[in-house]
C-alpha cells in the first residue's frame, strides 16, 4: 500500500516583518495577530528560482531520512502555479536535473494552488500504483513573491514563500484514507493573476472557505464512518488565522484539534498542510489526522490520513 | 424582519471577540474593535439568517447594528 513514508520542508532564510508590513497599511498588532496570524513572511532570494527552492526541500528529506535514496526515486511531481521562468518548460524537469534524479524518472507539474497538496498526493499515488512504482516524491514549491505586489494590502500580508517534499511509497508512516474534491470556476475571478499581480477578493475567498471546507470535511468523515470527535487533528490549509478559525467554529466540539500554526511561515499555499504534517503529525499516538486544501480555482480537496 | 438581538446573537455566533451588549444601536462597529474580519463573519451568520446575500458594494455600508437592521428591513 502506497502513502506518506516522511515528510520534509525547505524554508527560505530571509523574511518579511509582518507586523511592520501591517503598520505601513494602518492594521494594529491585535488584528495581525488574530485575523492574519503571520507574523514572519519567508522570501525566497532573489537568485532563488522555484526549482532552487524545490530541490533544497528534496535535499532536506534525504538529510532526515537516510533510508531516502534519490536514485532510487521513480516519479517526481512538482505543485506550482509559479514555475520556473514562464512555466515552459515544466519545473520537475528542471528540478530533475537540478538533483541528478535517474533519467528513467517520471516527472511532472500540477497545477493547482492551495489544494494541490491533496490533490497530489491522490495523483502521485494513483500513477505509481497504475505504473508498478515503488518510490515517488510530491513537491509542493509555489512561491507568491512573484506574483504578489507589496502595495497590495489584500495580499501582501498573507503569504509566505516555502517548499515541501513528500516521500510517498510502501509501508508508510499515513495510509490515504477517504478523499472527496470539488471544484467551482464561477469563482475563479476571485482570487487570480491579472497582468503579473495576483489579485484577490477577500470577503468572498473568506466565504467559500468558511462556507465550503466544513461541509466537505464532513463528507469525507462520513464516507470514512467517523465523527469529528474521532479525529485526532485537522489540518487545513492555513489561509489566515481568521479562515481556520472560522471553519474550526464549525466542529464546536473538536475546535481545539484545527492546528493553527502560520506565525513564522504565513501562507505558504499548497505547502501549508505538509507543513503542518511534517512538525505535527509524526512521532505521536494519532491515528486520523484530517486535511483540507482549498483556494485558487475556486478548487478545495479534504481526506483523511489514517494509521 | 431582523432585530437587534439578533444581530447581537449573530456576533456571538460569529465568533466576534469584543464586548457585545456594550455595542449600541447606532455606535460603529469599528469604535468596538471590530475589524473587516469581523463584519465578514458576522455577515455570513445574518446571510444563513435571512437566506439573503449581501453584494459586496454593500458591505462597507454595513457599519452599526441600527444600519444593518435598516438595510436587512428593505
Amino acid at each position: 500500500m502506497i502513502g506518506i513514508k516522511a515528510i520534509a520542508s525547505y524554508l527560505p532564510s530571509a523574511s518579511i516583518d509582518n507586523l511592520q508590513q501591517g503598520a505601513k497599511f494602518g492594521e494594529d498588532e491585535a488584528f495581525m495577530r488574530s485575523k492574519i496570524g503571520a507574523l514572519q513572511l519567508p522570501r525566497k532570494g532573489e537568485a532563488e528560482d522555484t526549482s532552487d527552492l524545490a530541490a533544497a526541500a528534496v535535499n532536506a528529506l534525504m538529510l532526515k531520512q537516510p533510508a531516502f535514496d534519490l536514485a532510487s526515486v521513480d516519479a517526481l511531481v512538482v505543485v506550482t502555479q509559479n514555475g520556473d521562468g514562464s512555466g515552459l518548460p515544466h519545473t520537475s524537469a528542471i528540478v530533475q536535473e537540478k538533483l541528478g534524479l535517474p533519467k528513467t524518472v517520471a516527472a511532472f507539474d500540477i497545477s493547482l494552488g492551495c489544494s494541490g497538496y491533496v490533490y497530489g498526493l491522490y495523483v502521485l499515488k494513483g500513477f505509481m500504483q497504475a505504473s508498478g512504482l515503488a518510490n515517488g516524491v510530491l513537491i509542493t514549491a509555489d512561491p507568491y513573491s512573484k506574483i504578489v505586489d507589496p502595495e497590495d494590502r489584500v495580499t501582501s500580508l498573507l503569504f509566505g514563500d516555502a517548499a515541501t517534499a513528500t516521500w510517498l511509497g510502501t509501508d508508510p508512516y499515513w495510509a490515504l484514507g477517504d478523499v472527496a474534491f470539488g471544484t467551482d470556476g464561477s469563482g475563479a475571478e476571485h482570487l487570480r493573476v491579472e497582468g503579473q499581480t495576483l489579485q484577490m477578493n477577500g470577503r468572498q475567498v473568506f466565504n467559500f472557505a468558511a462556507l465550503q471546507v466544513a461541509p466537505h470535511l464532513n463528507k469525507v468523515l462520513e464516507r470514512a464512518g467517523l465523527t469529528a470527535d474521532q479525529v485526532d487533528a485537522f489540518c487545513v490549509h492555513q489561509g489566515s488565522a481568521a479562515i481556520v478559525e472560522a471553519i474550526a467554529r464549525r466542529f464546536p466540539t473538536v475546535s481545539s484539534r484545527f492546528i493553527l500554526d502560520i506565525e513564522k511561515t504565513g501562507n505558504t499555499v499548497s505547502s501549508s498542510i505538509p507543513l503542518l504534517l511534517e512538525k505535527h503529525a509524526f512521532g505521536n499516538e494519532w491515528k486520523n489526522v484530517a486535511i483540507s486544501g482549498f483556494g485558487v480555482g475556486l478548487s478545495w480537496a479534504s481526506a483523511l490520513l489514517k494509521r | 424582519m431582523l432585530t437587534e438581538e439578533q444581530v447581537k446573537a449573530a456576533m456571538r455566533a460569529a465568533g466576534i471577540s469584543v464586548d457585545i451588549d456594550a455595542i449600541g444601536l447606532n455606535d460603529k462597529f469599528r469604535d468596538h474593535g471590530l475589524d473587516s474580519l469581523d463584519v465578514f463573519n458576522l455577515l455570513i451568520e445574518l446571510q444563513a439568517e435571512t437566506g439573503r446575500e449581501v453584494p459586496d458594494k454593500d458591505v462597507p455600508l454595513l457599519d452599526s447594528t441600527a444600519a444593518i437592521l435598516n438595510y436587512f428591513k428593505s
